[in-house]
């Protein structure tokens, strides 16, 4: 391919691990900001978010433009189709991330400090490794590296799983009276955020792994 | 069935004619190899006519066939590269191929006539410039009809190209595609040369002949040629063996030009 | 953008056509920017392209109406290239405007006379001189290494890619303002292409090209400024990726999309 191509291709991949890593910073100071529920903290958290679907938007069409101007084949087409759907799946995950931030400004002095020293902060530091091993795999191109770190993902988001399903319980057992019912459940759907942020970041490591080995999409 | 049978008779057929051929050709090569064998020895090549031998007339036929070069040559190749660079396809320039190729077959005694017309008579008698000039007058239409042809091989983007670049039309022609048609060019020039080596009829009125070595030209000249007419029609054993000589070296001569000119353009051809 | 060409009106007509093979092209090339034209055969792209520096003059009885304006990098008023009528005028417009060919066309000299040709004509004869601008425009077409041992054996022994790459730098050595390039790699293999690709991109840094090819793909990977034409006719012109991502004229879209006819 010509050099122009592996120019602009070059500032996709940066532009896309840039606006994932706005993502993964958000998400770590909304754990540091649940420690002590720190407004300060939560507001700087929603920041780090701002204008990230316009500047998905941008990447899109750049992508679009890269297909319509060099035409790639193998695993340039790979490459190029994969990061079109990543930035669709970064999106997702900002926006959960948004939602959970919004949640966690109204309700975090009301929620049980044990729960969340417990609970609430290992799920968020699990959906931070796995978004964190996901950037990594971005500018790593051994395969073997790269399934390597997949696996160390799918453990993390496993471990979200479990953590929400604990979780879960608990809250509900402790469920007093019906007045509260609102803001647990709100509270919990926050929570199951976190889970979700984790599957995005699978679809992710995934779509990376499908650059590099080839075949054809498959689910997770 | 019957298309068969008509494939394998004109098989026969054409295979028989061309052995026909071949038996002649080779024929004549064997009946002069052995004739000519006996009378073939050193004599022959240091003593002129005048002495029964043929140095002077061999030397003289080179000299007359490469006058007639120097002068046909450089005119025939002018209007090759007159016809094909700048007359191309107009109807001026398709005038003159066909009346160039109509040349060709002009009777070889005819333009000897006229060259005597011209060059022997005003000038007093026979001499070696108008058997030249008959010789040259045979060799252009050859040679024009070989530059038009090699020329028009050379394809038109590298004239083009020599154009773009900035170079006039002549510079084009001159220092692109004469190099570019150089061999064929030459060919063409050695085969019009092979040509007229062997011609008799043109020489017989102008240049006739010279039993003494010559080098000059205001006279009458020596001829190969000329000189196997006079000696196969001389009652004489001597003669009739020297004119069997003559044929043989004249022969081989023509021969070994031939061959020169199809090892030239074989390996070079791509 | 400034503007190295402007085709105001232009129309051509072949000698013994009846009517004209290009109509009434307006199109701006702009300078040190890839303008490519692209179009079914026959569109008159290839016609287009030899009127910019009248080549079509070698061959008498053309009719043409309309300018074609020249302008030059000190920014004084442009010429209109028919306005010259004598020979040297001509040759001077030829040297500020190059042209490469489908067919290699390397003449039948050195390496080193190939390159020389251009300067020689201008006058140039000092050795060191030349020998040293054969080097810059053999090192500027990417041919220096490989060549620059065999200076002086015959250039029809290079491979296509190589005497493609020799005509470039025959072209570039004059130090041209414009380059034509008539489908240059359609008699090439895929990495040949690719280099004189990588070649043309480098080259408009200096140089304003202008590119004739019937790979649309070609024509979308290095280009800024793409023309569709068809039957003589200047369909669209526009950027490059407008033209293959929203074309606005649907006779453009039918032919980039593999729908024509």
């Amino acid at each position: 391919m010509l050099k122009t191509y592996d120019d602009d291709l070059k500032e996709v991949k940066n532009s896309i691990r840039n606006i994932a890593d706005k993502v993964l910073i958000a998400n770590k100071t909304l754990f540091n900001a649940t420690k002590d529920c720190s407004e300060k903290l939560f507001s700087e958290a929603k920041l780090h978010l701002k204008n990230i679907s316009s500047s998905l938007v941008d990447v899109d069409n750049e992508i679009i433009k890269i297909l319509a101007l060099h035409s790639p084949e193998a695993k340039d087409l790979r490459e190029v189709v994969a990061y079109l759907k990543i930035t669709n799946e970064i999106l997702r995950a900002s926006s959960n991330t948004r939602s959970l931030i919004r949640v966690f400004i109204q309700y975090c002095e009301h929620i049980d400090k044990t729960i969340i020293n417990e609970y609430v902060l290992p799920l968020q530091a699990s959906t931070v490794k796995a978004l964190e091993n996901t950037i990594s795999m971005i500018n790593i191109d051994d395969i073997d590296e790269l399934k390597d770190i997949f696996h160390e993902i799918i453990v993390e988001e496993d471990k979200t799983d479990e953590l929400y399903g604990m979780l879960e319980k608990k809250i509900l057992s402790e469920l007093e009276d019906s007045s509260d019912f609102e803001r647990t459940h709100k509270v919990l759907k926050a929570f199951r955020r976190n889970e979700k942020i984790a599957d995005r970041a699978i679809s992710i490591a995934n779509l990376i792994l499908y650059i590099y080995e080839g075949g054809i999409l498959q689910r997770v | 069935m019957s298309r068969l049978i008509i494939n394998k008779i004109i098989l026969i057929l054409s295979t028989i004619a061309a052995l026909i051929g071949i038996t002649f050709l080779l024929w004549i090569l064997a009946t002069l190899t052995i004739k000519g064998y006996y009378s073939i020895n050193w004599h022959i090549f240091t003593a002129d006519l005048v002495n029964n031998g043929l140095r002077n007339v061999i030397i003289g036929q080179f000299i007359l066939a490469g006058m007639a070069t120097a002068i046909g040559v450089p005119l025939g190749m002018l209007a090759g590269i007159y016809l094909r660079e700048y007359g191309a396809n107009s109807k001026f320039a398709m005038i003159i191929r066909n009346f160039s190729d109509v040349m060709m077959s002009a009777p070889s005694i005819v333009i000897g006539i006229f060259v005597y017309g011209i060059f022997v008579v005003p000038f007093g008698g026979f001499n070696g410039w108008a058997g030249s000039i008959a010789l040259s007058i045979m060799m252009i239409p050859i040679v024009v009809s070989t530059t038009d042809s090699m020329l028009s091989l050379v394809p038109q983007e590298l004239r083009e190209a020599g154009i773009a670049l900035g170079a006039s039309k002549a510079q084009v022609i001159l220092s692109i595609v004469l190099s570019a048609a150089k061999i064929g060019l030459i060919t063409g020039g050695l085969l019009a040369f092979a040509r007229v080596i062997g011609e008799t009829a043109p020489l017989l009125f102008t240049s006739a002949n010279n039993n003494f070595l010559s080098l000059s030209l205001n006279g009458q000249y020596p001829s190969l040629t000329v000189s196997i007419y006079q000696l196969a029609t001389f009652p004489s054993q001597t003669s009739q063996n020297l004119a069997w000589a003559g044929s043989v070296i004249l022969t081989l001569l023509v021969l070994f030009i031939n061959l020169t000119t199809r090892f030239i353009f074989k390996p070079r051809k791509q | 953008m400034k503007l190295a060409i402007d085709t105001k009106k232009f129309s051509f007509t072949y000698p013994k056509n009846s009517s004209p093979t290009l109509k009434n092209i307006n199109m701006p090339v702009y300078a040190n920017q890839v303008t490519a034209l692209i179009g079914p055969s026959g569109c008159g792209k290839s016609t287009l392209l030899r009127s910019y520096n009248r080549i079509h003059d070698v061959y008498p009885g053309n009719q043409y109406d309309g300018k074609i304006l020249l302008y030059n990098n000190k920014g004084e008023k442009p010429e209109n290239i028919f306005d010259y009528k004598k020979e040297n005028e001509l040759i001077k417009l030829r040297q500020r405007v190059g042209m490469i060919f489908q067919k290699p066309t390397p003449f039948p000299m050195s390496i080193k006379d190939n390159i020389t040709y251009g300067l020689r004509l201008l006058g140039i004869k000092n050795k060191t001189e030349l020998l040293d601008r054969a080097e810059i425009a053999l090192k500027g077409s990417a041919l220096w290494e490989e060549v620059k041992d065999r200076l002086n054996s015959s250039a029809t022994g290079l491979s296509g890619g190589q005497q493609q790459r020799l005509c470039i730098a025959r072209a570039v050595a004059l130090k041209p303002e414009v380059l034509l390039f008539d489908e240059p790699t359609s008699a090439l293999d895929p990495i040949s292409t690719a280099s004189i690709e990588e070649l043309i991109i480098e080259l408009k840094r200096e140089i304003t090209i202008l590119i004739v090819t019937h790979n649309m793909q070609q024509a979308s990977r290095i280009s800024d400024m793409t023309g569709f034409m068809y039957l003589g006719d200047l369909v669209e012109f526009d950027k490059t990726e407008t033209i293959f991502l929203n074309p606005k004229e649907k006779q453009t879209e039918d032919y980039i999309t593999g729908r024509f006819g």
